[in-house]
């Protein structure tokens, strides 16, 4: 620690201290699991008695996560990380530059894992030879003439000693990008009826406040598919921008598949059935007469039980007589349709079933449907992108702190008498006993090399 | 012969291998030991194949999906996970004496997937929130992190075992120098294996986290299970900090493990059951 004189500083930066934030956002965790959340205060004094509710709701264990202090603790914590970081990435910083050319013979004898040899070569031979294999096995190189012996050092992956600092990192970019995202993001609702249109979004948790939306969107259409044991198996809506009249953007969206838009995110969220309210189409077949073409027109309407729409390009006319006797609205239909062809007709079809009825020389297929309007959650998070780069951070951070490690190693060669005395030692901030391993491997490639005519000792 | 069937038999291996273990700690014939391995390597096969055929009678229902969605097939593919990395173990330090403290873990997962009357093993179709790639790569890094966890958790029962036999838990203790260094091993590994799943865990939580915001917008909403997965992750983290620079190792470590373990099995299995919240497929 750096700051000796400031005792204060020297707890707050401290691992124990870290130690004691964690272990409280561990406990009033777990109590905030426990405890139901989010409860008027009526539910806390039925289900615990009215002492115990004040204290639920004084302390905050009404809304743990939300409360001014649990989210202290995490402003903490991360205070902690900081000051912990500024600490020590210095003098790691220090470790890593370290000139670790400046070695005697001496300390290269206290590493643990050390290897001696002799050698007959020749001086000049024997560096060129040492220096290929350490290249070969893509080692950082330095090496350094002393006046008694000459130095190598070699290292790899020195900047991994940063492993767990990336991890800190991370943590304060996902709380940033979490920061942003409250700040300047929201989350809204809007429940958009098949066929409309809006340019208003409403506050989620207040469903009155509206929030202008700077395009409108349309939902063209929404479905539900089931599965044959009567699941749902997809809610799916279509979705438009439009920018004035002009359509920007459209998708078909589905649970996990939204559609972003001008920084907006849509999520299909729900959906509910409109109250006498029906979808049909209207599909007119027809030959043209001169060209022998099948020509087909398409026309959706919504329609409200009892009531006549006309699809004016076809002076087709349509009526829902009747609706289903299932009470919610759904098949059996009866319908009325007419056109310039013939009579009235008087049909009866099922809930999305196609019907074909043919006039003249064209025909037309009917579908009818329940209205549905769809709920989709409305996301605005310009955090989300910092929160992921802090994921990726994160992940890569942990495997460069767990699995990798900063080694080094130090081969010297001095002349005693006719022959060359080498020792090659080394060490690993992690997984010793892999680098043993590695360093014997070295021991073996340079046995191999002929021109060095070594022995080892 | 129906996957349910396959994986029901491999309980069955489990079991065996788990008994040649034993076995082999108390008779300490190394012939044994071979047979533990080989059966082990069965069972696990015999699991691949057993999640292998569920995906293909998942297809031929028309449904289609990874077998990883509900509590049935995340018991299969835990177990499994503890035998694929209990097995590497085994290769990596020659050693067969952790089996009956590791695969015994395994069998215990599988028996409960396939003897418990408390969740259906039917291939179900899938909720519309479920039907995305992450949630398979969710329940796939969440588990091999759990079994990482549970593995550390078998050895540190065998741990402290090993050390009040040899003499309570003075540090200098007569025990042999052989009792020692293997305790010292055990030691590595276990503080390996919590490395190991917290990275694994790690991934879980963000991979669920992307879940989460694909399908709702929200990548963190502070739901029971969500939450209890950031405790776990609090205390593992809180382990590593305290081996890292405080020196914690040893029977204290061992402990950690132990109540690692306890949180993650109430991740799993008590949230589903004592709580609310939005994972509530234990059904
Ligand atoms: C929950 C939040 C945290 C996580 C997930 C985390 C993660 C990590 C990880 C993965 C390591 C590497 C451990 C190893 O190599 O075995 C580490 C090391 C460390 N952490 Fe944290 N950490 C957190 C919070 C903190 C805080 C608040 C402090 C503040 C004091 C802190 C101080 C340290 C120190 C001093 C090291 C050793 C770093 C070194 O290699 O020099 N950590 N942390």
């Amino acid at each position: 620690m750096t700051s000796k004189e400031n005792p204060i500083v020297d707890f707050f930066s401290s691992v124990r201290f870290a130690l004691f934030i964690i272990s409280l956002l561990v406990v009033t965790s777990i109590i905030g699991t426990i405890l139901p959340q989010g409860q008027p205060l009526g539910f806390y004094i039925e289900k615990y008695g009215q002492a115990n509710a004040i204290i639920i709701e004084i302390l905050g264990f009404s809304n743990t996560y939300t409360s001014i202090w649990f989210k202290s603790l995490l402003l903490v914590l991360c205070l902690n990380l900081v000051v912990c970081s500024l600490d020590r990435v210095p003098q790691v910083l220090k470790f890593i530059k370290k000139d670790n050319l400046s070695a005697d013979i001496a300390k290269l004898m206290r590493n643990k894992d050390k290897i001696l040899f002799t050698s007959n070569g020749d001086k000049q031979t024997v560096e060129t030879a040492i220096r290929a294999v350490l290249k070969q096995k893509n080692w950082k190189i330095y090496s350094k003439c002393n006046a008694d012996f000459f130095l190598f050092f070699a290292e790899k992956s020195a900047w991994s000693r940063l492993g767990a600092y990336l991890v800190h990192l991370s943590i304060l970019i996902i709380f940033l990008g979490a920061l942003l995202g409250s700040a300047f993001g929201f989350k809204a609702f809007v429940m958009l009826p098949e066929g409309d249109e809006t340019s208003e979004i409403y506050q989620r948790n207040d469903q009155q406040t509206p929030i202008p939306l700077p395009f409108k969107l349309r939902c063209d259409a929404f479905d539900i598919e089931y599965y044959e044991n009567g699941m749902p198996k997809e809610y799916r809506s279509d979705l438009v921008a439009l920018e004035g009249d002009k359509e920007a953007m459209s998708k078909q969206i589905t649970v996990n598949n939204p559609f972003s838009y001008a920084g907006l995110t849509f999520y299909q969220s729900s959906y509910e059935p409109m109250s006498n309210q029906y979808t049909v189409e209207l599909t007119k077949k027809s030959i043209a007469k001169e060209k022998n073409q099948a020509r087909s027109m398409k026309k959706k309407l919504y329609a409200e039980p009892r009531k006549k729409h006309t699809w004016i390009d076809n002076q087709a006319r349509f009526e829902i007589v009747e609706t289903g006797k299932d009470g919610h609205g759904h098949g059996p239909y009866t319908i009325w349709f007419d056109d310039e062809m013939g009579e009235p007709a008087q049909l009866v079809l099922e809930d999305k079933k196609p019907l074909t009825i043919q006039r003249g020389e064209a025909s037309y297929d009917i579908i009818v449907k329940q209205r549905y309007a769809t709920g989709l959650q409305v996301v605005k998070d310009p955090g989300v992108w910092l929160v992921y780069l802090g994921f990726g951070l994160m992940l890569f951070g942990l495997y460069v702190a767990f699995f990798m490690s900063h080694r080094r190693l130090w081969i010297s060669i001095q002349e005693t008498g006719a022959t060359l005395t080498l020792i090659l030692s080394g060490s690993s901030n992690k997984n010793q006993a892999g680098f043993s391993k590695t360093l014997e491997d070295i021991a073996t490639n340079l046995l191999n090399e002929k021109t060095l005519e070594l022995r080892r000792i | 012969m129906d996957s349910v069937q396959l994986l029901g038999y491999a309980t069955f291996i489990y079991l065996a291998a788990t008994f040649l273990y034993v076995a082999l700690a108390i008779f300490r014939i190394e012939r044994l030991g071979l047979f533990a391995t080989a059966l082990t390597i069965i069972g696990l096969l015999a699991t691949s194949a057993g999640i292998g055929l569920r995906w293909v009678e998942s297809y031929q229902l028309g449904i289609g999906y990874i077998p990883l969605t509900n509590m049935y097939e995340s018991l299969v593919f835990f177990a499994w996970s503890i035998a694929v990395v209990y097995l590497a173990i085994e290769y990596i330090y020659k050693t067969r004496y952790l089996g009956a403290y590791v695969v015994s873990f395994a069998f215990l997962a599988m028996a409960y997937a396939s003897f418990s009357a408390e969740f259906s093993k039917d291939i179900k179709p899938l909720l519309p929130a479920l039907q995305s790639n992450w949630l398979a790569a969710h329940v796939i890094t969440c588990f091999i992190g759990y079994a990482a966890f549970t593995i550390a958790c078998g050895l540190a029962i065998l741990y402290l075992i090993k050390k009040s036999s040899a003499g309570g838990t003075q540090e200098n203790s007569p025990a042999s120098e052989a009792t020692r260094t293997n305790l010292a091993q055990l030691d590595i590994i276990i503080y390996k294996m919590i490395m190991f799943g917290f990275l694994w865990l790690t991934a879980g939580i963000i991979t669920g986290a992307v879940w989460a915001n694909s399908a709702w917008g929200t990548y963190w909403s502070w739901d029971p299970k969500e939450t209890w997965s950031l405790i776990t992750w609090f205390i593992y983290a809180l382990a590593l900090h305290a081996r890292f620079t405080r020196g914690w190792d040893g029977t204290r470590m061992a402990w950690v493990a132990l109540v690692g373990f306890l949180s993650v099995v109430f991740t799993y299995y008590g949230v589903n059951f004592l709580l609310s919240g939005l994972h509530s497929y234990g059904g």
